[in-house]
């Protein structure tokens, strides 16, 4: 969801899921991420599941709240409860898991056919730090992606390599969508982009609020 | 001619007032069975009585009218009013609304003006006469003073305006007695109104954004009809309006706007909490008792089978644990969509908690989540899906979406979900398992329950046996006490039974059976048990009978519920005879030579015995049975020998020389009831038989001298007996 701020610069609000098998790495990558540590036993959040970040992309605020989901396959079916008014999805997978690259195209399956081209997606390759056990390789992932509409990284928690990388991409992916979709609505005037449960409401008329009291009266 | 009365029997009856009721309503159902009958057939009369006079609903004309009593109809959404009439009616709410906002208008101005003008005074926390809006004033210093710039910020300025700060309030809080006080008479309506003007007023598009506020949700309390997700749709519009127009008539920043939008919220929700939380438009309510069901039914569902990475033998951990289903719960008792949010991500950072105490790294969304459902599943929060469907339609949306309140409410709709959706697989448990753990047959506790025994479900499942063992022993000790009472009360029976058989004896022998006892039947019945006499409704006492050679029959009635134990003493040379119906015979046991007495426990209904001759002694049940007296009636009863002794008798006289015959006439009584059986006489002289036998009772035979006897003889019955010999 965009929101835009005060004066002429605006904040974006996005948020982005996390998907992905269990033990692929999800967890390690955002933690990573806000907090540039890696297994580390000092980490000094309280929990990985749920965390943000505050970015300036070419002057504009942004900010990122990442999701992250359970991955365990007994919660594959509470997907869409997570995922519903996400702008961006991280599909991660183990490199040197096949079964967690295939989960990943179910989920781009998924996320396709209930979201449409509106959100957009990541698919990550972790753990490159672990290459000679490789068992997905280079150029299947990344023909993948690009058939499905989606970018591709590499990414090692570990290594903190490529992450940077991945989400500044990726918000200025969302970014490009957000402005996309204002631009198609072609009122400069109506700067909240509510996609609330896809009801757009225009209204310039500040009185038209209170006539609700009057409705029922008349 | 002698009369010998041989045998003298005593019979006793005893009747229960209740067995001939019992009998005749076909046991205690009935009673109640035909009362239904006699209800339903009254109502019946009921109903007919009535249909003439009215049928379906009655309304009085006169509740159709409307109340001012103009002449026109009304309608129960104008209050009963006419069109007309409402809106007159409102039409002055509406105007009194519109000048107490000008009042309220012309005061924030005042006190803007006065703001300036003690600009560099000392801030408002020292001030005495603002402690009760302290929780608004501790809000506003937690806020970065950012807001500065666009906002003009100014606390209450001087000391003299709080009084007449608080009679505005009086006015604002109740603007309309007629309509609105009515409905948000409640303390916490008028705070939360007080709360927001308070919060509102340091703002300069305060009054408008009130103004807007307090119509839209005045004008929702007339929309009840609404369904739910219309209402949601048009607060969630307002929300969306009123944050647009913040953001670019008022130049809030976004952090402003969003704590305008909180208290906007927190405002609205509370005055709108009771007539759209969990609503009667929609199954919210069956969906909370469904939940409800289902989580109880779920109660073995254990800390290993969702995988929860708790360790709840820390107490730290499970001081957490204890915390989060506190919090969880609480969150019904909240009214304010934020605030209950605010409840979820208190429960969720316990849970955290209680996870890193565990694990010792931070939470993932793989260790929450299954540690949610477990908590949940604990809790059984009240009213949970109503106050799910509640925050997702009056909460602000961009809190709900992005924030991370929003993503410990997604979690929290995520565990319910999967907790509706819950099967063996999602457990690790086969299909079957799961089947006999919900339908309650087993129980995880029962194979783990050695395993899991330190930790504390399994403990206190433990803890649990062992109370239902020392349970089950008392009980087994009362039943050792109960057995022995037992015992005793047959020994005391037995004891009682052999005393009983005493006092017939000794009585038998004070009263020989020779005696003749000519008692009327009125002198002869007396109460043995006189304090239980109670002879209303008791069929009659039997009559005395004479019987005749044939057997004494009675019949008794008593209730088939109750045993009783009753004796029959009887002559051993004679036959006792139980009828058909009579039931069984415990025990029998022979007195002397000549009784034989029996126990009987008969639990039937009528029931008839026989006794051919002796007497027969029904005794009383051992124990006294209250409220059913028992009637007792001593009976005599005559019975006659069939045959008496003959006596004979030689008739010597003129006649009987002139012929040179004798007569020997026999005479005794026959009590045979007709028709009898030949009676046959034969003579006998010096022992040898004399003369042919003969119906008649004489014969004329040769004069000899010698001893004479007679045998009257009835073949049939097997009766025989001598006549006393006769010397001539």
């Amino acid at each position: 969801m965009a929101a835009s701020g005060a004066g002429g610069g605006k904040t974006y609000s996005f948020k982005v899921v996390l998907l992905g098998e269990g033990c692929v790495g999800k967890t390690s990558l955002v933690l990573r991420y806000c907090e540039n540590k890696f297994n580390d036993k000092h980490i000094t959040t309280l929990q990985a599941s749920f965390l943000t970040k505050k970015l300036n992309i070419t002057g504009k605020r942004v900010n990122l709240a990442i999701w992250d989901t359970a991955g365990q396959e007994r919660f594959h079916a509470l997907g869409p409860i997570y995922y519903r008014d996400s702008n961006g999805a991280i599909l991660v997978y183990d490199i040197t898991d096949e079964d967690s690259f295939q989960k990943v195209k179910n989920w781009v399956k998924e996320l396709r056919k209930m979201l449409g081209n509106e959100i957009c997606l990541c698919i990550v390759g972790n753990k490159i730090d672990l290459d000679k056990d490789r068992h997905v390789s280079v150029e299947e992932a990344e023909s993948y992606a690009e058939s499905v509409g989606a970018k591709h990284y590499h990414t090692s928690a570990k290594l903190n390599k490529g992450i940077e990388e991945l989400f500044l991409d990726l918000c200025k992916r969302m970014m490009e969508t957000a402005q996309a979709e204002e631009r198609l609505k072609g009122n400069g005037a109506s700067q909240s982009a509510s996609n609330r449960r896809g009801v757009q409401i225009v209204d310039d008329e500040p009185q038209a609020t209170p006539a609700g009291g009057c409705c029922s009266s008349g | 001619m002698r009369l010998r009365p041989l045998r003298v029997n005593a019979g006793i009856t005893f009747y229960r007032k209740s067995i001939l009721d019992s009998i005749s309503q076909g046991g205690g159902q009935g009673k109640s069975g035909s009362s239904l009958l006699n209800f339903v057939s009254d109502q019946k009369m009921s109903i007919t009585n009535q249909r003439p006079e009215r049928r379906g609903i009655h309304l009085d004309q006169s509740e159709l009218l409307c109340k001012k009593g103009c002449g026109f109809y009304g309608n129960t959404g104008w209050q009963g009013l006419c069109s007309k009439c409402w809106r007159e009616e409102n039409q002055r709410e509406r105007q009194k609304q519109i000048q107490e906002d000008w009042a309220l208008a012309e005061r924030l101005q005042r006190e803007e003006e006065a703001a300036y003008a003690s600009r560099h005074q000392k801030p408002p926390q020292s001030q005495p006469a603002i402690t009760p809006f302290s929780k608004f004033e501790e809000r506003k210093t937690k806020e970065k003073s950012s807001k500065v710039n666009t906002v003009t910020k100014f606390f209450t300025p001087s000391t003299k305006t709080p009084p007449k700060k608080d009679n505005a309030f009086d006015s604002q809080s109740t603007p309309s007695p007629s309509s609105s006080s009515s409905r948000h008479s409640s303390a916490d309506t008028d705070h939360a109104t007080r709360e927001f003007i308070d919060f509102l007023k340091p703002l300069k598009s305060g009054r408008e954004i009130f103004k807007q506020c307090r119509a839209f949700t005045e004008g929702i309390v007339y929309k009840r009809e609404m369904g739910a997700d219309e209402l949601s749709e048009c607060v969630q519009d307002f929300y969306q309006n009123l944050s647009d127009r913040l953001h670019t008539q008022f130049k809030g920043s976004t952090e402003q706007v969003e704590t305008v939008m909180d208290a906007v919220e927190k405002y609205m929700m509370t005055r709108l909490y009771k007539e759209v939380f969990c609503p009667e438009t929609t199954d919210d309510e069956k969906k909370d008792l469904a939940i409800q069901k289902r989580i109880r039914a779920l109660h073995w569902v254990t800390i290993e089978m969702l995988c929860v990475p708790v360790d709840e033998e820390i107490p730290e951990a499970s001081d957490s644990v204890v915390k989060a289903i506190t919090d969880v719960i609480e969150m019904d008792s909240k009214r304010v969509p934020k605030e209950k949010l605010g409840c979820i991500t208190r429960c969720s950072k316990h849970i955290f908690n209680a996870i890193k105490i565990s694990k010792n790294e931070a939470a993932s969304a793989d260790d929450f989540l299954p540690t949610l459902i477990y908590i949940v599943l604990k809790a059984n929060p009240p009213r949970l899906q109503s106050n799910i469907q509640y925050i997702t339609r009056f909460c602000n949306p961009s809190r709900l979406m992005t924030g991370e309140d929003g993503y410990y409410f997604t979690n929290l709709c995520c565990a319910v979900a999967f907790i509706e959706k819950l099967d063996g697989q999602s457990l690790n448990l086969s299909a079957e398992e799961f089947e006999l753990y919900m339908s309650g047959q087993a129980s995880p506790h029962w194979t783990q329950g050695e395993g899991a025994s330190s930790s504390s479900p399994g403990s206190s499942a433990l803890s649990q046996v062992h109370k239902r063992l020392d349970l089950l022993t008392g009980l087994g000790e009362r039943q050792d006490s109960v057995i022995e009472k037992a015992r005793q009360l047959e020994s005391d029976l037995i004891d009682w039974t052999d005393e009983v058989e005493q006092k017939v004896q000794s009585v038998l022998e004070s009263f020989p059976p020779d005696l003749p006892k000519p008692a009327p039947a009125a002198t002869s019945a007396s109460a043995i048990d006189s304090e239980n006499v109670e002879n209303e409704g008791l069929p009659p006492p039997l009559q005395p009978q004479v019987f005749a050679a044939n057997s004494l029959s009675s019949q008794f009635h008593h209730n088939g519920s109750d045993a009783f134990t009753f004796l029959v003493v009887y002559s051993a040379s004679h036959a006792f005879e139980k009828a058909s119906n009579m039931c069984n015979t415990t025990s029998a046991f022979s007195g002397n030579s000549h009784r034989t007495c029996e126990s009987i426990h008969c639990p039937s209904l009528p029931v008839e015995i026989s006794v051919d001759g002796g007497w027969a002694i029904l005794d009383t049940p051992s124990q006294a049975v209250v409220g059913f007296p028992l009637y007792m009636v001593c009976l005599t009863v005559q019975v006659v020998e069939p045959l008496t002794q003959p006596s004979l008798t030689v008739v010597d006289n003129e006649e009987m020389r002139s012929l040179s015959k004798l007569k020997l006439e026999c005479v005794l009584e026959y009590n045979v009831p007709d028709p009898a059986p030949l009676l046959i006489y034969y003579f006998y002289i010096n022992d040898n038989q004399y003369g042919t036998p003969t119906s008649d009772n004489y014969s004329l035979v040769e004069r000899l001298n010698g001893i004479f006897k007679c045998q009257a003889k009835v073949p049939q019955l097997g009766l025989s007996q001598w006549s006393e010999p006769v010397s001539f």
